[in-house]
């Protein structure tokens, strides 16, 4: 609990420190908001070429752009201390905090909080009810809501749960590597596609390496185009318990990997 | 032949770079295709050439870099470009044109296989690639001449780089696009960096065409330079001995 407090006061004084400077803040906000709109308008191009690919409409694909882009946001804004983790070890920052009392998990969020991915955020919240409206449900709009916010849950989950995994691979190249762009940034971007029509080697490393298939595709397809609500409610409990089970694996190896680090400092 | 031999010895000191920059190259050549096999059942030849020469064109011009002058106005070094006998615009030119020439040769390798093997002609290749290069270094020199007003540049250079890559044709190429937002995006000069020279380099448009609105849009962002940097770098403050 004393380190949660401590959380709650790194953020607090995180976010002091970016609105101190209000019209470069709001220019921010404003030009992240524009920057992840054009994914969509990306999608909107490519589904101009064809009405439907297979089932999947803009629409779906639109709902899937804004689960997807809305874990991935809210795990950046969170786990932005691990996105930056590589800065840390090089300036030889986390002796300081190894020497607090407090979790060096905790100190890591807390370290870097990205309140500017509000933005996005809010982007992809216009974009989900955009969806949400245009799309044809078979579950009750209620069933539907409930869902949508277990997958966005599991998705935000996984993506926290690479972002530490990048904090690992920082303890070995300790200057930023390209997991994070590579891994991460792709696995967001590929996401909201419709996975089955994908070419099989990049669909079976989205399913089995990196499962966003089984933790976010497969789920909102079920709410998507679903109608059986027990089946729904295995494949969203198996998604949930997917990317609970990599964010505690990703966080024991995070600490398993500490002992690796070296500190450049004297 | 002494030549080439001496710029593979030169690259072979910065072969992580050139080994990264490939790596990269592929990389995002692949995700494109892979996405674009969703959606375009045709055209797969133009598709592939397109997007080989776009990414070509998106690692050798400036329009994903962040210039150097930009990170010394965030960390208040700019002070080094106030004291030489040069003015603010010219110095930004030659530095940014400096590191072109050394990107060209680190990728000089990968540039000759491509050439090869999209059957591409060196002549018809020259002039639009380097009047391509020239437009990159005049638009982001204006975007990030604004560092001096919000000291960061994260949020100019996530603009700029979404922005430009969307427009410019280097993500969807533009001949995918609708018909009515082609003609308008076609106009812009983020598609006369990467749209119009392909369309040169393969034949698509006439050269004196391409050439021409590349140095329409070269003048008139020269221009907006020399009043925007000669204005923003007068008004520096340093502080420091």
């Amino acid at each position: 609990m004393n380190d949660f407090k401590m959380y709650l006061l790194y953020v607090k004084l995180s976010i002091k420190s970016q609105i101190s400077y209000p019209l470069d803040f709001l220019v921010q906000i404003f030009i992240w908001f524009v920057y992840t709109l054009l994914p969509f308008f990306g999608l909107a191009i490519l589904f101009s070429k064809v009405s439907k690919v297979g089932n999947w409409t803009f629409y779906h694909s639109a709902y899937l752009y804004g689960v997807i882009g809305l874990g991935y946001d809210f795990a950046r804004m969170f786990a932005r201390g691990f996105d930056n983790f590589h800065e840390v070890v090089y300036k030889g920052e986390l002796d300081r905090f190894m020497i607090r009392p407090i979790g060096l998990v905790w100190q890591i969020m807390g370290n870097d909080f990205f309140l500017r991915r509000l933005s996005g955020i809010l982007n992809y919240v216009v974009v989900l009810f955009f969806a949400i409206v245009h799309v044809h449900f078979h579950f009750s709009l209620l069933i539907v809501a409930v869902a949508t916010f277990f997958l966005f849950l599991a998705t935000l989950f996984l993506f926290f749960g690479l972002f530490v995994f990048y904090g690992i691979t920082c303890f070995f190249s300790i200057k930023k590597n390209i997991f994070s762009d590579v891994i991460i940034g792709n696995t967001a971007q590929l996401g909201f596609y419709p996975l089955e029509y994908i070419a099989k080697a990049v669909r079976y490393m989205l399913f089995y390496v990196i499962p966003i298939g089984f933790v976010s595709y497969l789920p909102a397809k079920k709410i998507l185009f679903g109608q059986d609500f027990l089946s729904l409610t295995f494949t969203i409990s198996f998604s949930l318990f997917l990317s609970i089970f990599l964010l505690w694996i990703s966080l024991k190896l995070f600490e398993k990997f500490t002992k690796f680090y070296v500190s450049p400092s004297n | 032949m002494g030549l080439f031999f001496t710029i593979l010895k030169v690259n072979w000191q910065y072969k992580k770079l050139y080994l990264l920059n490939v790596f990269f190259f592929w990389l995002s050549f692949l995700i494109q295709l892979v996405v674009f096999d969703i959606f375009v059942k045709d055209s797969w030849n133009e598709l592939i050439r397109y997007l080989i020469i776009a990414n070509f064109l998106a690692m050798f011009t400036s329009l994903y870099k962040v210039p150097e002058f930009s990170n010394l106005i965030a960390k208040g070094e700019i002070y080094r470009y106030g004291v030489r006998p040069m003015s603010y615009v010219f110095q930004i030119f030659i530095y940014e044109l400096g590191d072109f020439v050394f990107y060209f040769f680190i990728n000089l390798p990968l540039l000759m296989l491509s050439v090869w093997l999209l059957n591409l002609s060196v002549h018809s290749l020259l002039l639009p690639v380097l009047l391509s290069v020239v437009l990159s270094i005049e638009i982001i020199t204006f975007f990030y001449s604004f560092t001096s007003v919000f000291i960061k540049n994260s949020a100019i250079k996530a603009l700029l780089q979404g922005v430009s890559s969307f427009l410019s044709g280097s993500v969807i190429p533009l001949f995918l696009w609708p018909k009515e937002f082609q003609a308008i995006v076609s106009l812009l000069p983020f598609a006369a960096v990467i749209d119009v020279t392909i369309k040169a380099v393969t034949g698509k448009m006439p050269i004196l065409n391409a050439t021409l609105i590349q140095l329409f849009w070269i003048v008139i962002s020269s221009i907006a330079n020399y009043f925007t940097i000669e204005i923003i770098m007068s008004r520096q403050k340093n502080i420091g001995g």
